[in-house]
This record gives structure tokens, C-alpha cells and sequence, in this order.
């Protein structure tokens, strides 16, 4: 059955092979359209450098006019990040609109791992480091790009 | 008081009512200018002991809030030159208040208010259309024909399958009234006819769906309409024109207050009603009650509930705000953190703690037993009507020379009116005296001092009150005439008595208690003849005269302005546009004070001040 969530969501795959943005990848799960694995790769020169972060994104029939799910897998340690992977994104809520693809979605995500919102605290641990105690945050962020390689 | 009374029916016989009319067309064939200011003014003079709110109240039913609305639409339309959509987005964002959208105008000028709201501020360039048929939608990225593509008025343009896939969702929402383009960033408001067209051709039945959004935005969006509250909803709605602090009386008979839409509750105030409320639900007082699954937005305050990961959470009025922090590592972490913490806290601090909560439950029962007491015998005193209407009958019958027992109705409404009063001024004193609210802006001689004033006052009105419960509760029926007479002097004393303590008691709470405060307390003001009753919207007059009256009436009130602004020391909110362009308010206001009067002269028959 071909509807316009599934027809978008093939072009947004054929987009994302064609032109793949700098950082991210991204594929359909065997056989089901709706649900993606994808990867973001930690930006160079910064703490998160050499991270491997692995993502679902699970999409509805009302595809492209509401945002999909997406949620981490792998273990993160970022302000608006929440423990069971959940994303605190404007444009994953709120701020959505039909224009966003697959790409651009990834490519916020991965731009969130380096300008965090403090004001947004979903990991309120995290923003506190963020704030008061730079040093630390950084070495936390190290840890969970190195346990990023081997888990699964 | 300015109040729409209803209209005298004509076929009234009653020579009086004839003479009214006849007064009224003297009257209207007076100067009208002159006249309007001169009877605005009497009005204000005749009620100002009594009310210094100004206010007047209309029903909007099913059939005219079009009406109601096309009115500030058209106005909106004309003067800045706007089309339909463009006015309605524009009216949306101010939240209907005609009068302040032109007072931005001139203070921010035209390009940005209509920026502000999301209406383009030129024509969009139209440069592809000659060279092309076909239009990328970057949606869908098919190649469309022009003619299956729709353009906004901010030029972004995109097929119309995506358009209405688009619009669906958005109405399903509940975002008719603001649907944004689809381009990123872009807050330009859809074109309401596109999406009319478009919607109306795949699903007619959310189609119709978005025409009753677009239509009950004049109240959803509207800060002087509220549905009326009544359970079930008689789909009315109230508009309030003036100072929106009173409370109302809708045609269906709920009577609440404007402010909050909560039961009518003066003269404590919203927040204080809103704490009492909620205090009382919780039935156990030593443990802090908190709302876990809807918060309040802070902007149109409904509540809403949060159904994702996120604690940035939107309501559909556009307000964002941030969630308390949650979920499984914010609870972890506040866990770790603050229960060490605070259980040594508690540990130490128990005993003082235990005693303060003994304290305050103490305290807390004072008030609300004497809160119930007179709530239960305001039902009381509701059953006693039928009893009162069944004994006035027996007592018209009788063989004797008494026969206007209008008194007995009158002191029944006094009763009424003033054991509510009495009701709320316990919630009132409970917080007005208490830490919870005012604890920082009294001192504890001030307080002590205010505490004792207020409660001379409370426990006059209440003596009295039980007194003239007391004689009403009489059987008049099986006395004599002598003995009717007595009972009659003590009730119309005893009503005038209690009016009177009213009045004051709202004076102390106005200016003694409420007015020296920080953080502004308002509460409905004291009316003697009751809540305002709104009376129905006029739908019907000359289309060919709405473009010459608005105006003029808006000048002529500009004109009193000032006589309306000395009355009041709080001050007073502009005088909003009359929605009725004809000659009918004044002729509505001179019943109504004619009206008024009658419900203390006691020789006007029982019938006539029924009537009015």
C-alpha cells in the first residue's frame, strides 16, 4: 500500500543515499518502512568526537505532518536528553513542520549534541554540569563516547 | 450600573408602561448627543453609592455569534484595508479588542502589527508563473501542475495534496484559528479560503469542523466572552463589556463569575475562591495536595496535559512553558539529591511541623464550619421560597385588608443575596488573615487590627441576617393583621439594614483591605438588586446605517469619557463599542432605572415588580 507517508518517507531514503549530510546516517529497518535505525556521529574537536550514536525513528501514517519519534539507544549524558533516550527538540514538537526530512531531522539532532539548552533540563544532572562544572561534564561525555563503541 | 434590561413587552397595558413609552419617544426626539452623554452620566450618578465597576453584560446564542462577530470584523476590514482572513487573523492575535489594535497601530505602525500576527505586509513576488506550468512542491518533491498548486499570501506554494493532508492535521489539533504556513520559520497564517476550498473537498466533515472553530473564536480568543459554565452547556456564551471583575447571570439562570467562570463568589477573589475550592477537596489538610497530570497555562490558563518526553510543552493557544522537571532521570537524580536531604530536614523540624499542621487544621476548621453553615442554610432558605409563594397565597385569600405581600419576596431576594455574601466572606477573612497570601504585607498589629474591623462588620451582617431569616420563616398565613404589619416593618427594616452592611462590608474589603495590597486582589462588586442578568444580543438592524452609526456612537462616548473616568478611583477600562446602534440602550436604560426603583417602593403591586 503506497500512501504519502510512505511515498515521502522512500524519497526521504533515496535523498538521504544520494546526499548524505556530513555525520549522520540512516536506513529502514528490513521490510518496515515506518521504523529507522539511524546513526549520528559525534562532531570532530569536541568531546563527543568518535561517538557512534545509534537512534530509532519511528514514523506515523500522519507523516510529514507530524514529527516521528525519535529516541536514542545508545546510552547518552546530555541536558535534553532524557534516560530512556527521549530528545527534547523544538523541532520534534512544537516548531515541526512538513519541510523537515529525514536528514534535517538527524542533522538537528546531531547540532543539539554540541549546543545544548540548559533551560530545558531533561537530564537535570547534566545541565547542572553543563552549568557549574565544565570539566566534569566533559569527562562524562568522553565516557559515553567510549562505552558508544561496543554496545549495542 | 449600566445593564441591558429587556425590552417592556408592548402589550403591556398597564398605563404606567404606556406612559414609559411615551416618555421614551419625548425622549429620543431630544438631541441625541447631548442626551446620550446626559443619561450615561444620571446612570453613573444614580449608581454610584452602589458600584463604581461599570459593566454591562449581553447573551451571545448560537444564532448571533455571527453577528456578533462580523461587526468587529467589518470594522477591521475597513478602516485598515484588510481582507476577511487578514482581519480575523489580526483580531485573533489581539484576542478581539478592536480598541487596542488601533491604539498599536499608532504605536508600533502598520508593518508591524500585521508582522506580529502573522499577516504578509506586501503582495509575494509572482516570478515564475510566466515561464512555467509545473511547480516543484518540496513536500512531496512531485512535479505538480500550477492549477494543482495553492500559493499563500507569503508566496510559498506547494501542492494542494499536501496543503490538505497539512490542513487535516491541523484542525484535528485544534489550531484552526492560527494555521501557519508549512515553510520552515514562515508564521504566515493560512489564507482561510484555501483551506476552506481545499479541506471541503477530501473531508467536508472536518471542513465544517474548521468553519465552528473560526466561529467560536470570537469567544475561545475573546477576553470579554466566556462560554457560560452550565453543566449541561446551554451553548450560550456571556460578553462582558467594561470591567470583566463581576459576576453574570446567563438566560439559562447559571450565575458566575466573569473573571474565572467559576460559581459566583464575591466577595472573595478569584485566586482566593480558586484556593478555598481546592482546599476543601482535599479532605485531608495535613497533606499538600498536587495536581500531577494537567498544569494550568499560564497564558489562557486550561489546563494541559503532557503526553510526550519533553517538558517544553505548548497548549494550543501558542502559549509554550516549561514542564517541571520529569521523568525517569530527573526523578532518579531529585530522588538521590533531595531525600537525604530532606529527611534529616524533617527529623528535625518534626515536632514544630506536627504542631504548626495541628495549628492551621484548627484554624482552617473555624472558617470552613462557618463557610458550610451558612452555604447549608442558603438551601435552606431556597426551599423556603416555595413554602413563602404557597403562603402568600393562602394569605391573598384570606378575608383582609392586606393584600401586597411584595415584601415578603423583596426581603426573600435581600436574604438571598446577603447570606451568600456572608458565605464567601469566610473564605475571604481565611486567607485575606492567614500566611498564605498576604502573610509579607502586614504586619502582625496591622493585621490584627484589619482582622478586628472586618469582623465587626461580618458578625453585624450576620446577626442581622439571622434575624431576618428568622422573621421570614414566620407563618404570616395564620396572623393577623396587626401581626402581618409588624412582620412586614421588621423585614423591609431589616432589609435595609442588611443592604446597608453590605455595602460596607464591601467598602472595608475594597479600601481598607484589598487596596493597600502589593499584588492586586479585584473582586466583583457589590449590587443591591443582584447579579446582572445578560440580556440576548441584538442581531437585527439596518445594514444600510452600519457604516454611519458605529462611528458616531464611538464619538459620543469618546466624548463622556471623561465624566466616566472621575467616578471611579481604581480607575476605568475604556468604554467598549456598543454591538446595538440604535435608539434601544437608552430606552433600556431608562426602564432599567425606573425598574430599579421599584423593587423598594413596596406600594408597586407584587405583579408589576415580578414583571420587571
Amino acid at each position: 500500500m503506497s500512501t504519502p507517508a510512505r511515498k515521502r518517507l522512500m524519497r526521504d531514503f533515496k535523498r538521504l543515499m544520494q546526499d548524505p549530510p556530513a555525520g549522520i546516517s540512516g536506513a529502514p529497518q528490513d521490510n518496515n518502512i515506518m521504523l529507522w535505525n539511524a546513526v549520528i556521529f559525534g562532531p570532530d574537536d569536541t568531546p563527543w568526537d568518535g561517538g557512534t550514536f545509534k537512534l530509532t525513528l519511528q514514523f506515523t501514517e500522519d507523516y510529514p505532518n507530524k514529527p516521528p519519534t525519535v529516541r536514542f539507544v545508545s546510552r547518552m549524558f546530555h541536558p535534553n536528553i532524557y534516560a530512556d533516550g527521549s530528545i527534547c527538540l523544538d523541532i520534534l514538537q512544537n516548531q515541526w513542520s512538513p519541510i523537515y526530512d529525514v536528514a534535517a531531522i538527524l542533522t538537528s539532532i546531531q547540532s543539539l549534541l554540541c549546543d545544548p539548552n540548559p533551560n530545558s533540563p531533561a537530564n537535570s544532572e547534566a545541565a547542572r554540569l553543563f552549568s557549574e562544572n565544565k570539566r566534569e561534564y566533559n569527562r562524562k561525555v568522553r565516557e559515553i563516547v567510549e562505552q558508544s563503541w561496543t554496545a549495542d | 450600573m449600566v445593564t441591558d434590561a429587556e425590552e417592556v413587552s408592548p402589550t403591556a397595558s398597564s398605563s404606567e408602561l404606556e406612559q414609559e413609552d411615551d416618555d421614551d419617544d419625548c425622549y429620543l426626539s431630544d438631541q441625541e448627543d447631548d442626551a446620550l452623554e446626559e443619561s450615561v452620566l444620571q446612570v453613573l450618578e444614580d449608581e454610584r453609592d452602589e458600584d463604581c465597576h461599570w459593566s454591562s453584560t449581553s447573551v451571545i446564542t448560537k444564532e448571533s455569534l455571527l453577528a456578533a462577530q462580523r461587526e468587529d470584523l467589518r470594522k477591521v476590514m475597513e478602516l485598515l484595508g484588510l481582507r476577511e482572513h487578514h482581519a480575523r487573523t489580526l483580531l485573533i492575535h489581539y484576542r478581539w479588542d478592536v480598541e487596542r489594535i488601533f491604539e498599536l497601530l499608532d504605536q508600533k505602525g502598520r508593518d508591524r502589527l500585521f508582522s506580529e500576527a502573522g499577516i504578509p505586509l506586501q503582495p509575494a513576488n509572482n516570478p515564475g508563473s510566466p515561464s512555467s506550468t509545473e511547480v516543484t512542491c518540496n513536500v512531496c518533491y512531485d512535479d505538480v501542475p500550477l492549477s494543482d498548486a495553492s500559493k499563500m499570501d507569503c508566496g510559498h506554494n506547494y501542492c494542494n495534496e499536501c496543503w490538505t493532508g497539512y490542513f487535516i492535521v491541523k484542525i484535528n489539533e485544534g489550531q484552526s484559528r492560527r494555521i501557519k504556513c508549512m515553510a520552515l520559520k514562515c508564521n504566515t497564517i493560512c489564507d482561510e479560503a484555501i483551506v476552506r476550498k481545499l479541506v471541503n473537498a477530501k473531508r467536508p466533515d472536518i471542513a465544517e469542523r474548521f468553519e465552528r472553530f473560526l466561529l467560536e473564536s470570537y469567544i475561545e480568543d475573546n477576553d470579554t466572552v466566556k462560554w457560560c459554565p452550565s453543566t449541561p452547556h446551554c451553548g450560550n456564551a456571556i460578553r462582558v463589556k467594561g470591567d470583566i471583575h463581576c459576576e453574570v447571570e446567563c438566560t439559562c439562570g447559571r450565575q458566575f463569575c466573569f473573571n474565572c467562570s467559576s460559581e459566583a463568589h464575591s466577595p472573595c477573589s478569584c485566586v482566593m475562591w480558586e484556593l478555598w475550592i481546592k482546599k476543601c477537596r482535599d479532605e485531608s489538610e495535613t497533606v499538600n495536595w498536587i495536581t500531577v497530570n494537567t498544569k494550568p497555562c499560564p497564558k489562557c490558563h486550561k489546563p494541559v496535559e503532557k503526553n510526550g518526553g519533553c517538558n517544553l510543552v505548548a497548549c494550543i493557544c501558542g502559549q509554550a512553558f516549561c514542564w517541571l522537571c520529569g521523568g525517569a532521570t530527573g526523578r532518579d537524580h531529585t530522588w538521590s539529591s533531595i531525600s537525604g536531604h530532606s529527611c534529616g530536614r524533617f527529623t528535625e523540624d518534626q515536632s514544630k511541623k506536627t504542631e504548626q499542621a495541628r495549628r492551621n487544621l484548627y484554624r482552617y476548621m473555624h472558617y470552613h464550619n462557618r463557610y458550610k453553615a451558612h452555604t447549608d442554610s442558603l438551601k435552606q432558605e431556597a426551599k423556603l421560597k416555595g413554602d413563602i409563594q404557597g403562603k402568600i397565597s393562602i394569605s391573598e385569600n384570606k378575608d383582609s385588608k392586606i393584600k401586597d405581600y411584595s415584601w415578603v419576596i423583596n426581603g426573600l431576594n435581600r436574604l438571598f443575596r446577603s447570606r451568600r455574601v456572608l458565605s464567601y466572606s469566610y473564605p475571604f477573612a481565611f486567607y485575606m488573615f492567614g500566611d498564605e497570601i498576604f502573610k509579607d504585607e502586614m504586619t502582625s498589629d496591622e493585621r490584627e487590627l484589619k482582622q478586628n474591623l472586618f469582623e465587626d462588620q461580618q458578625q453585624q451582617l450576620e446577626f442581622n441576617v439571622e434575624r431576618l431569616s428568622g422573621f421570614l420563616e414566620r407563618d404570616f398565613q395564620n396572623f393577623s393583621d396587626d401581626e402581618v404589619m409588624d412582620t412586614m416593618k421588621h423585614v423591609i427594616n431589616l432589609s435595609n439594614v442588611v443592604d446597608r452592611l453590605c455595602k460596607q462590608m464591601y467598602q472595608c474589603i475594597e479600601n481598607d483591605l484589598l487596596y493597600p495590597l502589593r499584588t492586586p486582589h479585584n473582586i466583583a462588586p457589590y449590587k443591591s438588586k443582584g447579579l446582572d442578568r445578560a440580556s440576548e444580543l441584538n442581531v437585527c438592524w439596518d445594514s444600510s446605517e452600519q457604516g454611519l452609526q458605529p462611528i458616531k456612537y464611538s464619538q459620543d462616548e469618546h466624548k463622556s469619557q471623561p465624566g466616566l473616568s472621575g467616578s471611579s478611583i481604581f480607575g476605568k477600562r475604556q468604554l467598549g463599542s456598543s454591538s446595538n446602534n440604535n435608539g434601544r440602550p437608552h430606552k433600556r436604560e431608562r426602564n432599567d432605572a425606573h425598574g430599579g426603583a421599584a423593587l423598594f417602593d413596596l406600594n408597586v403591586p407584587a405583579e408589576v415588580a415580578d414583571k420587571i
